[in-house]
């Protein structure tokens, strides 16, 4: 049985892996803090959270899927809460009960496997009950087909039937089965025999004591016997106690997906609530489709800052349609990277069927997104730095397509600034034919300068603004490469003079 | 001992322990024809249909004396059932035995007239009567079905009925959330030991349920208690030495190291090896997934005498070790690690390898060495192999050159051949002797190649390639002293 509400089509991909670089990802994009928030502690949550955040949907269709969903959830609170809950308790119940992963004696398996089933039917039934009065309050495909099952294949009739058929294993008749002759004359192929339904074939059965048979006796105080007769019923419901392990197996793997789905919405219902609550804006995004290269937006601002001050942070808004290569350059500590990081924390937001931090936000759909930051020196490096540089670019070289995004940060800076140039516009100009979104915070004004002066529709130059008496306003807006860093400025602004 | 061969013999049969193996291995052939035969045999079972048909046919026949091993332990219904199982499988391997040596057509004495043996007994009809009789009460068996009732303290066995199977129907309840795609891998459970007391009863009262097929067995049983022809088992003993040289071989094998049957010479002629190495070392670098270093040799007739020198650590013992190997196991009939190898088989191997001083011992330890060599020396003849591994290293530099030539001079008068490791280049030098020397690497003289090279002994390249490392050469100095 397949669950609705993450696929539209309930089909996970294979590959669950993260992408390759999603570490870089996390870590340059400062997404550590937005999953915090989406876990509240929980580390389940942080695990499905993480996973679903760097795993970006292919097409518009699936975000907008996920997104009436999301909706839903943020409209009926409580109600997801509470049936996540109790799928939880049943998970961790059964976690805590059963012991039977290991265990070779199949009456004990049988036995576990019995209590685990009644367990999540229990579960089931519950969910049944909170949903009982809210069945209209879901408007999303998704929590359609949620609906649909629960009404339909997990129904109380069905319920019923299980409950009925796990009393039965309590072999109340004795255990009752069907033999062959393997090698040696060992007993094989048992099949474990059910009670006779009442009413059928009645008249062609023998009854039980006239047909041809024979009984053994243990004789009292025959241990070894004893334990031969526990061992030949073991061996006996064996063969069940497999069908019936697996049954339980797949009955939690359902029960565990919903769980898994349900958490990741749980996990942004967690970060809506601390975001909005401490006046945050968030807004669904609207994925593009014109074929246009669509990016456009308003008050777009760095989510993971805006948690951590708890107050309102600067915002930027441009339109970007139809460029491919966007580059930043200007004054250090001026807004460069935050405004590289909310670019990428917003796409992949978005990606994932999330609202992004931003009054307004249009994007086309990237096939997968690779964050390129300078790095500090890393104590443990056997490699030198430009080194290190080119073989982490060399590697997401190695994993980009067509469609892809970078987001490149001060990169290839750590040789001199011919050679970095260089370097950086082999690199950059390759991704552009091959179709990949390149955003470009540098310092290297001679390779801002080349593609200043070779004037390309497609790209789009931006820089920290300044104000008139030369202070930051950490606002990223339009404007042409300048020569300086302005790190002068830094250092009177530290040192006082 | 020396040269580690307890330890390859232990390798080799490892798995099998069955001692007339091991003293097969232990045991050198002295007669050319011996070795002949077994290398013909090998040289069969390089062809792959044959290998294949003979693993076959080992293995399926260890696997009915499996079954028929603890037949007098048994339960009754249960050993005569034993039996009965293993017929099929002894006809069919020596069938098919059989058939792939008609079609294969081995060219060793050996293999072809074990093949003409098979096929009489094949077509007897002794043999094919054994084996339909055997069938037929295995389907018989096979069809009997019955039903218990356990309840505790007793078992109720009567003929089975028409039940419903509790596991489909729980199966079916709960089809609709099982994914189609992780198909059950049903963990079996299997019961340790045997049959037990209770089991065997009611393996009783089955037989009272169906005493035909019973009856049959029983008298199977009587009829053929010891079934198996006597010329088939011990083929099937004899062909475990070629087997398990074999499979161990192949481990070498599949990570590109060669084996081959060497070319043997009755008398002494010349000593050729190529791509050869140390098997004892080879099979330890597998396990940890090191590199093997092979080495050639090549000696004429005329040269019985070669020093190894060379750095330390450089692989001069590897190498010693690795020809009185190729010797030994050639001398067994076996094939020999290398390309190819072109020897004259010892009618004795002698090794002198440096011993910890033994403090029962009374004599010192040079008195000790001398004391070795001469025994060895006593009994060595013209077709011997001496290798002796740096001897006298308890006495003066002059002195040991000095004994050492001395000992050499007497070895070559006796013809016999000499693989002698030592850290002396002089000995090298001595007329009539060839030196082969344990290289570095040019680039990096700190790193050891480990391969032997034919060539006089130069005990300063390595220290002369270092000082060019660091351009402390005499030229070097010149030239930067001089500028």
């Amino acid at each position: 049985m397949k669950t609705f509400l993450m696929f539209k089509e309930g089909v996970w991909p294979e590959n669950q892996d993260k992408p390759w670089g999603s570490d870089f990802l996390k870590q340059d994009l400062e997404l550590a803090k937005i999953i915090d928030t989406m876990a509240d502690g929980d580390a389940f949550l942080r695990t499905v959270c993480e996973n679903t955040l760097l795993f970006p949907l292919k097409g518009p269709e699936e975000i907008i899927y996920r997104q009436d969903i999301l909706k839903d959830c943020i409209s009926n609170e409580p109600l997801i809460r509470n049936i996540y809950d109790i799928v939880v308790k049943c998970v961790e119940k059964e976690r805590r009960e059963s012991f039977w992963f290991g265990q070779t004696n199949p009456e004990l398996v049988l036995y576990e496997s019995v209590k685990i089933l009644r367990i999540i039917v229990d579960g089931f039934r519950q969910i049944h009950k909170a949903l009982s009065d809210s069945m209209n309050a879901f408007t999303s495909s998704g929590f359609r087909k949620f609906l649909e099952q629960l009404n339909g294949d997990l129904n109380d009739s069905y319920l019923k039937k299980i409950e009925d058929k796990l009393e039965s294993l309590s072999f109340p008749h004795g255990v009752s089965v069907c033999v062959g002759l393997g090698p040696g004359n060992a007993s094989t192929g048992h099949i474990l025999l059910g009670p006779v339904p009442h009413g059928r074939g009645v008249g062609q059965i023998i009854p039980l004591g006239r047909e041809k048979h024979f009984t053994y006796n243990l004789p009292s105080r025959d241990e070894a016997g004893a334990q031969a007769i526990a061992d030949i019923r073991s061996e006996s419901v064996s063969g069940i106690v497999g069908i019936l392990r697996e049954s339980a197996e797949d009955v939690l793997l359902f029960l565990k997906k919903i769980r898994e789905e349900l958490a990741f919405y749980v996990g942004c219902l967690n970060l809506y609530r601390t975001v909005t609550e401490s006046g945050g804006k968030l807004c669904f995004p609207v994925p593009d489709n014109s074929g246009h290269g669509g990016l456009k937006f308003e008050g777009l601002y760095e989510l993971s800052l805006r948690i951590s001050s708890g107050s309102e942070v600067v915002s930027n808004s441009m339109d970007a349609t139809g460029k491919e290569l966007i580059i930043i350059t200007g004054a250090n500590r001026g807004g460069k990277s935050t405004f590289l990081r909310s670019l990428g924390q917003a796409q992949l937001m978005f990606q994932c069927g999330m609202y992004v931090p931003a009054e307004s936000y249009t994007s086309d759909l990237r096939t997968s997104l690779f964050a390129h930051f300078k790095r500090e020196e890393d104590r443990g490096m056997t490699m030198g730095k430009l080194d290190e540089e080119l073989a982490r670019m060399s590697s997401i070289v190695q994993h980009l397509s067509r469609g892809s995004m970078v987001l490149f940060n001060e990169s290839f800076s750590s040789t001199n600034t011919g050679e970095g140039s260089e370097i950086s516009r082999n690199i950059v100009s390759a991704l552009l034919e091959i179709g990949v979104r390149v955003f470009f915070v540098t310092h290297n004004y001679d390779f801002a300068s080349r593609y200043q002066e070779s004037y390309d529709s497609r790209t789009l130059f931006l820089k920290a603004e300044r104000s008139e008496d030369g202070t930051r306003t950490y606002r990223i807006i339009e404007g042409e490469p300048s020569d300086t860093g302005h790190s002068i400025d830094l250092y009177e602004k530290i040192f006082g003079e | 001992m020396d040269l580690n061969l307890d330890y390859i013999v232990s390798s080799i049969t490892g798995k099998r322990r069955e001692e007339y193996l091991e003293k097969l291995y232990l045991t050198p052939l002295r007669s050319f024809e011996n070795i002949r035969f077994r290398q013909d045999v090998f040289r069969d079972l390089q062809r792959e249909e044959i290998l294949k048909a003979t693993r076959e046919f080992s293995w399926e026949m260890s696997r009915v004396k499996r079954y028929l091993s603890g037949i007098g332990r048994l339960y009754r219904y249960q050993a005569e059932r034993w039996l009965l199982d293993s017929v099929p499988i002894y006809c069919d391997c020596v069938t098919r035995f059989c058939k792939a040596l008609r079609t294969s057509r081995p060219e060793s004495e050996g293999l072809a007239s074990f093949s003409r043996y098979l096929e009489q007994y094949v077509s007897s009809d002794s043999f094919q009567n054994l084996r339909k009789q055997a069938e037929r009460i295995i389907t018989d068996l096979d069809g009997v079905r019955f039903k218990m009732v356990i309840s505790p303290g007793k078992i109720r066995v009567s003929r089975c009925q028409n039940e419903p199977d509790l596991g489909q129907e729980i199966r079916e309840l709960f089809s609709r959330f099982s994914s189609p795609k992780d198909q059950q891998i049903s963990r079996k459970y299997t019961r340790s030991g045997g049959m037990s007391h209770v089991e065997a009863a009611v393996l009783g009262m089955v037989a009272k349920l169906f005493p035909e097929p019973f009856d049959e067995m029983i008298s199977f049983f009587e009829k053929n208690r010891n079934y198996i022809d006597e010329g088939i088992e011990d083929f099937h003993r004899g062909i475990q030495f070629y087997l398990s040289y074999i499979d161990f071989t192949d481990k070498f094998r599949n990570s590109g190291l060669s084996f081959c049957i060497p070319f043997i010479h009755e008398n002494r002629c010349e000593t050729v090896l190529r791509e050869s190495f140390d098997l004892a070392l080879a099979h330890n670098l597998l396990k940890t997934g090191g590199k093997v270093v092979t080495n050639d040799l090549s000696l004429n007739s005329g040269e019985s005498i070669a020093v190894v020198t060379g750095p330390n650590h450089g692989g001069k013992t590897t190498f010693a070790k690795s020809v009185g190997q190729v010797h030994y196991l050639a001398s067994l009939g076996l094939p020999v690690p290398g390309k190819s190898a072109s020897i004259s088989v010892p009618d004795n191997i002698f090794t002198h390898f440096e011993r910890e001083e033994n403090i029962d011992n009374l004599r010192g330890k040079l008195e000790d060495d001398l004391f070795r060599i001469h025994q060895i020396m006593e009994k060595a003849t013209s077709r011997s192999l001496i290798i002796i591994n740096e001897m006298l290293s308890s006495t003066t530099l002059k002195d040991s050159l000095m004994l050492g030539k001395k000992i050499l001079e007497r070895i070559r008068e006796k013809g016999t051949l000499c693989f002698y490791v030592t850290f002396i280049d002089e000995l090298a030098e001595i007329e009539g002797v060839v030196s082969l020397v344990g290289s570095v690497s040019p680039e990096d003289p700190e790193v050891r190649t480990f391969r032997i090279e034919r060539r006089p002994a130069d005990g300063l390249a390595y220290a002369m390639a270092l000082a060019r490392k660091y351009s402390l050469t005499h030229d070097d100095i010149i030239r930067r002293v001089g500028s």
